[in-house]
């Protein structure tokens, strides 16, 4: 049986776009081009799927042309449209990597073509100490890498969106209550020691978090309760 | 002990040939690093990796003025590698002597010397599979929290989530 491997001019455009998105120690578009060389060269059609969800991974793709839709199942188990895979994308590393099943299903949008590497493939070059071998490992390190990285800022926005959607959401008093007058004028007559105590306990922490923002105000006007009651007494 | 008798002894280099191992320790020297110091700043301009070979460090994030100890790492494990895979970035995180330790210091151009070597090889794949769990474990998580906080409005609750997803900057430990 003849193999159908990707043409020179194609895998040299295709090594260049890789190198581009994924730099690594020292990458060589020519290298890379050998590593595709390893592959297939497979054509797939418009709606044709690539894989299955919880299928076991026996390749992995480099996509020379089109798009792939990935799409997974949710938790009432409707399928849900994940991300949208171009060239020069890597799909389905992962599971050769660490021998899990599919994450998500996998669909041509369009006519697709790609560059296939079988799981044999992969374990002999991904051991090897040839160039090519080292080029396959460092291109899929920073691949890994890049993914972690967009791993890490999604997590920072959630984290943002955790902490400042309660402070957002808070509404703007119209008039300051007459609590709140005197907190006012309370942190006014606060010394510069006491303010530093604040400033200092914001640092570590207070002052991050609304609910323990919250607390302090509160603690605060308790204070000021006392305080007007202890010279409302007086008075009298 | 010499360090390469320290490597041959670790799980990451099982099987890899003395020699492979002693080249390694010519391109990148140990490095030794006393109780408390610096390893890694946050915010500073990421240049090598590191693998730990003997001791621990602790792993810090700082936010907003307060630091966060997100992990620790011991001997055997790899960290700051994205320093080899994106030329000037930043690092995300404070990494620190938690006892006094010993590093190999691992730099795109000791990486480029070094291809081919057995022992670089056997950095390469442990790395890949270190990156690989992360990203599993990273995915999983956010999606878990994420989905929590979908039916939470207190803010009391809102901060033990957040505070689990800052546990996993950096693919968590």
């Amino acid at each position: 049986m003849t193999r159908s491997v990707i043409g020179a001019d194609a895998a040299e455009r295709l090594a260049k776009l890789l190198v581009a998105n994924h730099p690594y120690p020292g990458a060589s578009d020519e290298v890379l081009g050998h590593v595709l060389g390893h592959g297939e060269f497979r054509a797939i059609h418009d709606g044709e799927p690539l894989c299955e969800e919880g299928d076991p991974g026996d390749e992995m793709w480099f996509l020379v042309r089109g798009k792939i839709m990935v799409q997974r199942t949710d938790s009432e188990g409707v399928k849900r449209e994940l991300s949208t895979v171009k060239t020069p994308g890597l799909i389905g590393h992962m599971a050769l990597i660490d021998r899990s099943r599919r994450s998500a299903t996998c669909i041509a949008i369009g006519d697709v073509e790609l560059v296939v590497m079988d799981a044999l493939v992969y374990d002999r070059l991904i051991a090897e100490a040839s160039a090519t071998g080292s080029a396959l490992r460092r291109l899929l390190l920073s691949s890994l890498c890049g993914q972690l990285a967009q791993a890490n800022a999604q997590i920072r926005k959630l984290v943002e969106d955790l902490t400042e959607e309660p402070r957002l959401a808070r509404p703007k008093p119209q008039k300051p209550s007459p609590v709140k007058k005197e907190v006012k004028k309370w942190r006014k007559k606060t010394s510069p020691e006491d303010q530093m105590t604040r400033v200092a306990a914001q640092l570590s922490g207070w002052g991050s978090e609304l609910a323990e923002l919250e607390k302090l105000e509160k603690e605060i006007e308790l204070v000021v309760d006392e305080d007007q009651k202890r010279r409302r007494d007086k008075v009298r | 002990m010499s360090s390469p008798d320290v490597l041959a002894s670790m799980f990451v280099f099982k099987g890899v040939p003395k020699r492979s191992l002693h080249e390694l320790c010519i391109l990148a020297p140990p490095v030794q690093f006393p109780l408390g110091a610096t390893v890694f700043e946050q915010g500073k301009v990421a240049d090598v990796a590191l693998i730990l070979i003997e001791g621990r460090l602790e792993v810090e994030v700082e936010s907003r003025g307060q630091y966060r100890q997100v992990g620790q790492v011991h001997p055997g494990e790899i960290v700051g590698e994205q320093a080899l895979f994106s030329r000037g970035g930043e690092r995300s995180a404070t990494v620190r002597a938690a006892i006094a330790s010993t590093l190999l210091l691992l730099s795109p151009e000791m990486m480029e010397r070094a291809s081919g070597n057995p022992a670089m090889i056997a950095i390469e794949q442990q790395l890949l599979a270190t990156l690989a769990r992360r990203l599993r474990r990273t995915n999983q998580e956010t999606q878990k929290i994420w989905k929590e906080a979908g039916s939470i409005a207190a803010p009391g609750q809102k901060k033990k989530l957040a505070d689990r997803l800052r546990g996993l900057f950096g693919g968590g430990r």
